[in-house]
């Protein structure tokens, strides 16, 4: 019976999560639009609400290619790896003080540790496709993935000092008591995590691994139809659910006034995560490789130490 | 049979395939990916003992970081199948054979000797009890591991460079 409770929950949050991440694609290209003086998609339903359907219904019509030297067992493998981790962090999230997933004291670490296995599906993506633009991407892409994760997890670590746990329902509690939401005393972390987590996700001013004007369309340029619908499944999802562990770390989780429903809290502040990304899309042109190494370790990382460092001394002189 | 139980032999059968196909496929590409399934379903065989903190560490440093060290390397290699012939030399067949064996036969007697008491309520490991453990008993055993991986850290950039150089 437990089983079955589980598995409807989380067939429950893939459907939410295909609507959210269809209208996610909509609303990037629209705001984008709107940024740009433009009207974005407009021609599929009242102001195109359509549209994202309408592509992804011509992706699942397009003929399924498979390069005829791409290593084939593997090439059909990794949208599956690439997808699947970015799904089954969504296990941990807790949406609301009574809807949430598995309740485990170690939520945080779960988050990172799965999410760092969706380099598997970017490798295996490129280098499967024996295509050398697709080899270039993968090759930036997890050298991206792996430079940013150190401050990702770093600037983290200010929230869980403070906190003394790593269960997410302990850290959004903590943030009820102390009254406040922790981007206020852990700001340094706050945009230490938002910077790399640009560069974790592949988004635009840090999207090299798919760059279009220099890489075609980077570790999936040999990708078309429904795999590389899955592709983009996997990173919107992996957006979300990124955007998700922001709002619950550093923007109150489901706190909010009592007026609207508290899950309605937590997707209010996962919206305007998400739209911050897509304004930044819409207005950085993109960093070079090294700009962006050297960003990563010569900036962020000695930034989130001096985070953790401070946050330790409070922590210590506050008892 | 328990719902724990069927996830166990569904978990430890992964494991055991994934094992053994890393040794049985021709391409290399093949076998990274299989030994990634095993070492989730191996963190997953740790989940469910409710040793969670040890089963993300499993996850984090063998799939996040070992598997993708591997599939660097394999990368930076040509893209074409390799693998080993067939050994022509039997007696070293039959010496791995008896090796392997004695493994297994050490490690199976040493799993039915194991005295093992049932404990009344299930115990989940916190992350907690591991850090006071690991800062308050084994504190200079820590600092030691410590020392060493630094120092083989900058024994590694030392080489490189020299091989730049």
């Amino acid at each position: 019976m437990d089983y079955l409770l589980m598995f409807l929950y989380a067939v429950a949050v893939l459907m939410v999560l295909l609507g959210g991440v269809t209208f996610a694609i909509l609303a990037e290209r629209k705001v984008i639009g709107a940024m740009q003086l433009r009207p974005g998609p407009n021609r599929h339903g009242p102001w195109g609400v359509f549209q994202t359907i309408a592509d992804v219904l011509k992706l699942l019509l397009k003929e399924d290619v498979i390069p005829a030297n791409a290593d084939k067992k593997i090439f059909v493998l990794a949208p599956v790896l690439a997808f699947a981790p970015a799904f089954s962090v969504m296990a941990v999230l807790v949406y609301s003080s009574t809807v949430g997933g598995a309740d485990i004291n170690i939520g945080v670490i779960y988050f990172l540790g799965v999410s760092s296995i969706t380099m598997l599906g970017v490798l295996m993506g490129g280098w499967s496709s024996n295509n050398k633009y697709a080899l270039f991407g993968s090759i930036r892409g997890v050298a991206q993935m792996v430079s940013y994760e150190l401050p990702l997890i770093l600037s983290i670590i200010g929230v869980i000092i403070m906190v003394g746990s790593l269960n997410l329902t302990d850290i959004v509690n903590y943030q009820a008591n102390m009254g406040m939401w922790f981007i206020v005393p852990q700001f340094l972390g706050f945009a230490v995590y938002m910077i790399s987590s640009i560069a974790e996700l592949n988004r635009s001013p840090f999207d090299l691994p798919e760059a279009e004007s220099e890489l075609v369309a980077g570790f999936f340029t040999e990708y078309s139809g429904f795999r590389f619908a899955m592709f983009m499944l996997a990173e919107y999802t992996y957006a979300i659910a990124i955007a998700g562990l922001a709002t619950t770390l550093f923007l109150g989780g489901w706190l909010g006034p009592a007026f609207l429903p508290e899950i309605v809290w937590f997707m209010l502040k996962v919206v305007a995560v998400m739209f911050i990304w897509f304004w930044l899309t819409a207005t950085l042109p993109r960093a070079r490789v090294d700009q962006l190494m050297n960003f990563g370790w010569k900036v962020l990382i000695p930034v989130a130490l001096l985070n953790i460092v401070l946050t330790s001394i409070y922590k210590v002189w506050m008892g | 049979m328990t719902g724990q139980m069927i996830f166990f032999i569904i978990f430890a059968l992964i494991a055991i395939t994934g094992a053994v196909l890393i040794i049985a496929l021709k391409r290399i590409s093949h076998r990274v990916v299989s030994m990634a399934f095993s070492f989730m379903a191996v963190a997953a065989l740790y989940f469910l003992l409710g040793a969670e903190f040890i089963g993300i560490i499993q996850i984090m440093v063998y799939v996040g970081a070992i598997t993708i060290l591997f599939v660097f390397g394999m990368m930076m290699t040509d893209h074409r199948n390799f693998s080993f012939g067939p050994d022509p030399r039997k007696w070293q067949q039959a010496l791995s054979f008896v090796g392997v064996a004695t493994l297994l036969g050490l490690m199976l007697y040493g799993i039915s000797t194991l005295d093992m008491h049932e404990s009344t309520q299930p115990f989940v490991g916190s992350v907690e009890a591991i850090g006071l453990e690991l800062y308050g008993h084994y504190f200079i055993a820590f600092l030691g591991s410590a020392f060493l991986l630094t120092s083989a850290l900058i024994g590694a950039i030392v080489i490189a460079r020299k091989e730049a150089d």
